[in-house]
């Protein structure tokens, strides 16, 4: 196995589908993710990096360089000690090949009947007098009898004082509310996944695999034991035609060629293999990781004083929406190093400017969707 | 023997004659208001009238004869001259109660005259005429009694003819080049010649027919000429066209307006309205209606919900694209049932369907314009399939390395 450097710093889009409540769904999801500067023509980012650094003395900023997704940190070697490999695409403009396409088979939906659920075995106040008795107290009596809280000297509304109020929970208030979202990689193919660190002994591409599971038993009987789980951790899937279907190679008007043909042999075909060179696979992905699961409102109210606090999922400003709920899709791209210096930060950018588009084609019992770039409130 | 009516006749028209003689005629002869013309020595022929039963010497050709108030004489027959010719100063003009035939002694008072037809005669071969004072309110008046039937005035400025009474002219004519009749009625009047009012008559307030009278015009027009420059013009031509043409000379307010109080019908072959800006028809009855003789085919209702209700197969054939263009949903319905429904999302929905999520309309298939959403289904929760089409790029992003 090839080194592992789980230093994930991704930049997330999301897109946010509302489907009504216990709607089973099952249906393909395809994700397309490509370099795409207005489609401006560019050499592939691999090449571009390395053009840019060799013929500016490391001029690539800090922010591309150092990204997790592109710098590898190998223990003591430092950054700086590696050294871009070559590829040899100079004004090939294919930054196009800076692709990665998804489809999943993607089922389920989301129940939001179960609801909040009540925490047993903490101190509970409810009115006025009972979170002003409350230790640190909570609310404060006025002379007019109403309270006022303790952090933001609001008035307790008639929500606030006719809530159930939990304190000092230790656990993350939860629901009953569930989604049974399960997705299945059917294929990933882009031109990322050739890279070898070890024989190229330079800065390398940092490959992250989409995770694809099966459950399955030896043969078809019924079994009362538990099924076998393989997991498949797909980098690409697919493969290049190099040749037509009666075996004649395809040329310059099929395929890419690589070098200049000033002399022999240095102008050849760009394959599928890896001979530790110049070839294939050696492109950008612009994608870390795509998740796909189920969200829906679920916010408790709470108050504090000091680091002692109260919820509640009744007061003014809970909110829990039980009617509907959001498909994400969350693709993660590669995302740069907002530190902008030599250590890895948490990323703020993109790495690149890309395209995402994404195609849902659920089949089942709502056609009832609604698509937002943030979470559906309403 | 007494005398005859005649033989009185003859005597008293002799008794009025004057009597010739010589000497102061004694005044026992003849009566009183006899004259008698007597030769008087030193005196020379004197005039006498008798008053109050004595001769009074009235006039001489030479010196007056002393007067005496007594005495009379009986006519002379002697030496008196009977031919008046034989007179001596026949040419003096010693007689001024008289009017002399040169006109050149004026009344001193009124003329009667008592001869009916041709009493007054003018002779002249040249011009006569009959001149009155100038500048005089009442330089002649012919009257009846003090009812003046025709007012000569000729005050400076003012000159006149004034008629008291009613003018007949007959079947003769009336003409002047300047002739100016100012007020009062004209009951009746045959105008066989151009009418023409030389200038502005502001102060003609109608011009009005009896009942079922008319103007009958064959050429020309009838203009108005409202304001300087503007006109309205009402004009026939061959075949009876009919041509109302308004003119604003400086603007385009040259309206027409026909207000009925009653129904308004333009009846004829073909109807043309063809307007340089904008139709409009206004129905206060919210109902504008179109039929083909006896059915109504369109019926514009264009009340706060307007409605345009078709009577028959209805199509809409465009020569280029048609547009349905709204602000809020479009709707078809075939039967009560929606069949296409655009929302002002922009969202297209074809045949609707029942049992949607509260808040959503259910339909057999729909189109969102902003995911380029489309589904296809029965209702909720049965055989729905949907295809969903999302682009995204990411707002923030390095610049590609150059």
């Amino acid at each position: 196995m090839g080194s592992i450097h789980n230093n994930i710093q991704i930049f997330q889009i999301k897109k946010y589908i509302k489907i009504p409540d216990r709607r089973l769904f099952s249906g393909l999801l395809y994700v397309n993710v490509v370099n795409h500067n207005d489609n401006n023509s560019s050499d592939d980012f691999i090449q571009q990096v390395y053009d840019v650094d060799n013929a500016n003395s490391g001029s690539v900023v800090d922010g591309i360089e150092y990204s997790s997704a592109f710098a590898g940190i190998t223990g003591s070697t430092a950054n700086s000690a590696q050294t871009l490999h070559d590829r040899g695409r100079n004004n090939m403009k294919a930054s196009f090949a800076d692709y990665d396409c998804f489809v999943f088979h993607v089922c389920g939906g989301m129940t939001l009947a179960g609801g909040p659920v009540a925490p047993s075995g903490l101190t509970t106040a409810q009115g006025g007098s009972a979170l002003a008795g409350l230790t640190p107290s909570m609310a404060t009596e006025q002379i007019d009898g109403s309270y006022v809280w303790a952090d933001t000297g609001g008035t307790l509304t008639s929500a606030d004082l006719s809530a159930t109020w939990y304190q000092n929970r230790s656990n993350p208030y939860g629901d009953y509310c569930s989604h049974f979202v399960k997705h299945h990689l059917i294929s990933r193919i882009n031109n990322a996944s050739g890279h070898v660190k070890e024989t190229e002994g330079s800065r390398y591409f940092k490959h992250r695999p989409q995770l694809r599971r099966k459950f399955t038993v030896s043969d078809d009987q019924h079994y009362a034991s538990a099924a076998s789980i393989s997991n498949e951790y797909v980098l690409s899937n697919g493969t290049y035609d190099t040749k037509t279907s009666n075996g004649t190679d395809l040329d310059g008007k099929n395929i890419i060629t690589l070098g200049t043909g000033n002399s022999a042999g240095t102008f050849h075909d760009l394959d599928n293999t890896f001979d530790g060179n110049e070839d294939g696979n050696t492109y950008y992905s612009p994608v870390d990781k795509v998740a796909i699961y189920g969200e829906h409102q679920f916010a408790p109210a709470s108050h504090f004083s000091g680091s002692n606090g109260v919820w509640s999922t009744a007061g003014t400003g809970a909110v829990h929406i039980s009617d509907y709920w959001d498909l994400v899709v969350d693709v993660g791209l590669r995302g740069n190093n907002a530190s902008g210096s030599s250590s890895v930060g948490t990323s703020n950018k993109a790495i690149m400017k890309s395209q995402v588009n994404v195609s849902f084609q659920p089949f089942g019992e709502t056609q009832t969707f609604n698509v937002s770039d943030s979470a559906h409130t309403s | 023997m007494a005398l005859t009516r005649e033989e009185r006749k003859l005597l008293h028209q002799k008794s009025k004659q004057p009597t010739f003689g010589t000497g102061k005629p004694e005044s026992s002869e003849g009566n009183n208001g006899d004259l008698s013309f007597r030769q008087v020595e030193g005196s020379g022929t004197v005039q006498y009238v008798k008053a109050q039963g004595n001769w009074v010497a009235v006039a001489s050709s030479g010196e007056m004869p002393a007067i005496r108030t007594t005495g009379s004489s009986s006519m002379g027959t002697g030496g008196g001259v009977t031919t008046h010719s034989s007179l001596n100063g026949l040419l003096s003009d010693d007689h001024t109660q008289y009017l002399l035939i040169d006109g050149s002694r004026a009344m001193t008072g009124d003329l009667s005259i008592g001869g009916g037809d041709g009493a007054l005669t003018f002779t002249n071969a040249g011009e006569n005429s009959i001149k009155i004072p100038d500048n005089q309110a009442s330089a002649l008046i012919i009257e009846e009694a003090d009812t003046a039937y025709l007012t000569f005035v000729t005050t400076d400025s003012g000159e006149k003819i004034t008629l008291g009474k009613k003018l007949e002219a007959g079947s003769v004519e009336i003409e002047g080049s300047a002739f100016d009749i100012d007020g009062g009625d004209v009951s009746a009047i045959t105008i066989s010649g151009d009418l023409t009012w030389s200038s502005d008559q502001s102060a003609v307030s109608s011009l009005s027919l009896a009942d079922s009278k008319n103007i009958n015009l064959t050429t020309g027009s009838i203009v108005f000429t409202p304001s300087t420059d503007d006109t309205v013009t009402i004009q026939a031509g061959t075949d009876g066209t009919l041509s109302i043409t308004t003119v604003d000379d400086n603007a385009s307010a040259g309206n027409i307006s026909i207000t009925a109080d009653g129904t308004f019908e333009a009846d004829a072959t073909t109807i043309t309205l063809d307007s340089s800006g904008n139709i409009v028809l206004s129905a206060d009855g919210d109902a504008i209606t179109m039929d083909d003789g006896t059915t109504t085919r369109f019926q514009f209702n264009v009340d706060d919900t307007p409605e345009l209700d078709v009577t028959g197969e209805f199509i809409l054939d465009g020569s280029a694209g048609i547009t349905i263009d709204s602000v809020g949903e479009t709707s078809i319905n075939t039967n009560g049932s929606t069949v296409v429904r655009a929302s002002t999302a922009g969202n297209v929905f074809l045949h609707a369907a029942a049992n949607a999520p509260t808040g959503y309309f259910a339909s057999g298939i729909q189109m969102k314009k902003d995911t380029y959403h489309f589904s296809t289904g029965f209702e909720d929760f049965k055989q729905n399939f949907t295809m969903l089409n999302i682009y995204k790029e990411p707002d923030t992003f390095e610049t590609y390395p150059s």
